[in-house]
């Protein structure tokens, strides 16, 4: 078994390579993420680049305008800033002891062991020096075999110790690039490009007056010209020829117009017009603007529809009645009212046959008239198609049936009474049964079990004042013992262990009277 | 410090114990082996449960066995055996014992307290989820407590004590869902699943024929006593006890490390019953590795069996159809021993 100072010192060792490989698998591991931010910062900068490059084309300011050399020194500068602060951060990391074992532990497939071993070590100098007489007996004796496993830990973890020493710990795990980075980096190298191209573009205004045919700079500016478009460029120089090309368009303004007018002369005459009604314009124009610039004008198919004639169409066609439906579509609502299936329809009206039914059709449907005659009509049908099937009109005979027999009667003969089932209608008293309503002459009424009275039970209720009532007290002296029993007596039953005292007890109280008498 | 010498007896010491475990532990998995026909999983599960001095709750379909691997631990280890079928209309009376009237030999009667099919060595709680929960809970005191209280007396349990308790998951009407306190009773879980198309095999020619294999008694409570102290006295480094409390602590919902599948889903996680179940586990499956110290991978390894039992899915998580050992990989995949990126 080898020492343990120098299995110290060998996982020591390990530490220390460990760390430093940690710590360069931490800048790598976080170095995209830093050239993504820089990235961010410098399509920011690229796009104000170029912002700055296009106002200064418009404006044209000299101030606003930089250059391309010294925005990217400023990019290169800020990612050297960026590189050494990460560089920086890295090596400050601070990595666990016992983190880089176990990432020893884990590229080697040694399971913890050199991290359990270091801190078995760490923990048997602490029990060394601790006080270990306080253990006796069982517990030290377990405490002592839970070290021996602990020692056998150190030294099965001091075996593989060497063959890590020889390795070299690669990346636990590679951080996965963030997402954009080449969007990032092209966004960048666009916007440079867009500044740059704003940057060298000519001004806007140089560019405008050269596609209306401006007329050149005079010729004693083409001096100017000459010595090359900074001097030409200057706001001075700028804004006289500015006034300048505005002049020389004023006047060609009219034979502009004249020389392209080869229309109609009453399209001459429009276009000479122009108005706020459009209509001095061209009917190409018209119809080529009229589409966009018109905010809530009707379009055709709205005009259309306002006028007079298909309005008087439109009449006849609503007050016309129901187109009637097909054969299969009136079955299939025929099968769906029979069936009570209203297939959401929310209709579920139920037959005419039964006067009780309620329509009770969903709140949420809209009955509309057509409906409601479609469904009236449906049942009209069926009732003359019933009652010519019977030969002729039929009286409706549903509400004129006899109410049941309430009859008791045994029969005729030896037939049974079919009427006599006790019941009727709803106004007659039901009938007794049993053995009572066979004797003759005895009425007895019929009650309904669980009710004071045949029929419903009227609960009235009354607001009664309390009144007071005069009444004499008796005195207490006036009254007299009770001369009986007037409720049962509770008989207490003695337990048998207490018969015997309970009868000596009555026995001197028996003889306590005697002897008082 | 001692000297090197002095270690290296203390440490052999350790190296004999780990070694007669291991040679007890192969006994023991080979007589159950002669009988169980494949499920090494489930061997290796009811064994460990057992060295590690725990209860096993095993859970499959009929005809996988579960009785006839326990029956066949109970022959392997000489221990006694008594099997509770689990009806509703059980009492606690009837596992725990109760007090019946007998005749003395003076022709008087007295009563005298019937031990239940509770007070043994090894417990088969076949179907436990048929009894009702008054019942189950008369467990719990004999599963943590190792001992019976019944009126006023109290019945210690002999050691080794191990309840192994089979549920059915198909056949849910007419059963009691087992309680979290007693579930969390329970060391392991262990899904016995179906055999291999060799297996069924095997099965057949061992089942079919005239042969009928028998038992041997290769270990006794003594043996299995000495190895769950074995067991106990496997190291654990610290780091290696916090890997088990982050992924006792990730199944809990509402907690700093626990994901966002354990929040959403997990009304309930593991309590600290779970962690200690984690690290003895986790030691026996060291020992039977060759090795004197617990791993974060033996942790992992035996993290499913021990933690689905303990990991309540709520009502959102059954409708979604989350499962604990879904969650138990979830957790697995997010808490890592050596975190990649620090």
């Amino acid at each position: 078994m080898k020492e343990q100072p120098q299995l110290q010192n060998q996982l020591d060792k390990l530490v220390s390579t460990g760390r430093l490989s940690l710590r360069r698998q931490h800048f790598w591991t976080g170095f995209p993420q830093q050239v993504q931010r820089y990235l961010v910062v410098s399509s920011f900068s690229a796009l104000v680049y170029a912002v700055l490059s296009l106002l200064g084309r418009v404006f044209h300011s000299e101030s606003l305008r930089v250059s391309l050399e010294n925005w990217l020194w400023a990019a290169a500068l800020y990612f050297v800033v960026v590189t050494c602060t990460h560089i920086y951060r890295s090596w400050q990391h601070r990595v666990d002891r016992q983190r880089t074992l176990m990432a020893w532990d884990q590229q080697c497939h040694l399971s913890d062991r050199l991290s359990s071993a270091d801190q078995f070590l760490a923990g048997t100098k602490l029990q060394d020096s601790t006080d270990q007489a306080q253990w006796s007996g069982e517990a030290r004796r377990q405490i002592e075999f839970e070290r021996a496993f602990q020692l056998a830990a150190v030294e099965d973890a001091a075996t593989h110790i060497q063959q890590t020493a020889e390795q070299r710990l690669q990346a636990l795990e590679h951080a996965p690039p963030p997402r954009g980075l080449m969007v990032l980096l092209a966004s960048c190298f666009l916007f440079f490009s867009i500044g740059a191209w704003f940057a060298k573009w000519p001004p806007l205004e140089v560019v405008s007056n050269t596609e209306t045919n401006v007329p050149e700079r005079p010729q004693n500016q083409a001096a100017e010209q000459v010595l090359g478009d900074d001097i030409a460029s200057s706001p001075l120089a700028t804004l006289e020829w500015q006034q300048k090309a505005a002049q020389a368009a004023k006047a060609q303004v009219e034979p502009t117009t004249i020389s392209h007018s080869t229309g109609s002369p009453e399209q001459e005459e429009a276009k000479q017009t122009p108005g706020s009604t459009q209509s001095g314009r061209s009917a190409a124009a018209t119809a080529s603007t009229g589409s966009g610039n018109a905010q809530g004008t009707p379009t055709k198919q709205g005009q259309i529809s306002k006028q007079s004639d298909t309005k008087t169409k439109a009449k006849p066609k609503k007050a016309k009645k129901p187109k009637p439906q097909s054969d299969a579509d009136l079955k299939k609502k025929q099968d769906e009212e029979q069936s009570g299936a209203t297939s959401g329809r929310g209709s579920s009206k139920g037959s005419n046959r039964n006067p009780a039914a309620s329509d009770w059709s969903s709140r949420d449907h809209v009955n509309t008239p057509d409906d409601d005659d479609l469904d009236t009509e449906s049942e009209v049908e069926d009732d003359e198609e019933e009652q010519e099937a019977r030969g002729g009109m039929q009286p409706s005979l549903r509400d004129r049936r006899p109410p049941v027999s309430r009859d008791l009667s045994i029969g005729f003969g030896n037939r049974p009474n079919p009427d006599a089932n006790g019941r009727g209608g709803p106004g007659q008293q039901k009938k007794s049964r049993g053995t009572a309503s066979l004797v003759l002459g005895v009425p007895i009424p019929d009650r309904v079990k669980g009710q004071p009275n045949p029929g419903r039970t009227k609960i009235t209720q009354e607001a009664v004042q309390p009144q007071v009532e005069a009444s004499e007290a008796i005195e207490a002296s006036l009254r007299q013992a009770r001369s009986q029993v007037t409720s049962p007596l509770h008989r207490m039953e003695v337990q048998p262990w207490l018969h015997a005292v309970v009868r000596n007890y009555f026995l001197q109280r028996r003889a306590q009277q005697n002897q008082k008498s | 410090m001692t000297s090197s010498v002095d270690q290296s007896s203390v440490s052999e010491q350790a190296r004999q114990a780990a070694q007669d475990f291991r040679a007890s532990y192969e006994r023991i998995q080979q007589q159950v082996c002669r009988a169980m026909v494949g499920q090494a999983d489930v061997v290796e599960g009811v064994l460990t449960a057992m060295v590690a001095g725990g209860h096993v709750l095993l859970e499959g379909v009929p005809g996988l066995g579960k009785t006839m691997l326990v029956r066949t631990l109970g022959s392997a280890l000489d221990l006694p055996f008594s099997r509770i079928q689990f009806t509703p209309d059980m009492m606690p009376a009837d596992i725990q014992g109760t007090n019946v009237l007998v005749e003395n030999e003076g022709g008087g009667h007295e009563l005298q307290f019937e031990e239940g099919p509770l007070v043994s060595s090894l417990v088969l709680a076949d179907e436990i989820n048929r009894a009702t929960p008054k019942t189950q809970s008369a467990l719990l005191e004999a599963m943590q407590e190792r001992q019976i209280s019944v009126g006023r007396r109290t019945i210690h349990l002999q050691e080794p004590f191990c309840v192994m308790a089979t549920q059915n998951p198909v056949e849910q009407e007419g059963t009691y869902p087992l309680p979290e306190a007693q579930l969390d009773r329970f060391l392991m879980k262990v899904h016995v699943g179906y055999p291999e198309e060799h297996e069924y095999l095997e099965i057949l020619n061992r089942t079919t024929g005239t042969s009928e294999v028998v038992i041997e008694s290769v270990s006794n409570g003594v043996e299995i006593m000495r190895m769950r102290e074995v067991v106990r006295a496997v190291a654990v480094a610290e780091s290696v006890s916090k890997h088990a409390v982050k992924l006792v602590m990730a199944t809990q919902p509402g907690r700093e490390m626990s994901t966002p599948l354990v929040n959403e889903n997990v009304s309930l996680g593991s309590s600290p019953r779970g962690a200690q179940a984690l690290i003895l586990c986790a030691k026996v499956k060291a020992l039977l590795a060759g090795r004197f110290a617990v791993s974060t991978d033996d942790i992992r390894a035996v993290a499913g069996a021990v933690l689905r039992h303990r990991i309540m899915i709520n009502f959102h998580g059954i409708a979604d159809g989350i499962t604990a050992d879904q969650i138990v990989a979830d957790v697995l995949q997010n808490v890592q021993p050596v975190p990649a990126h620090s």
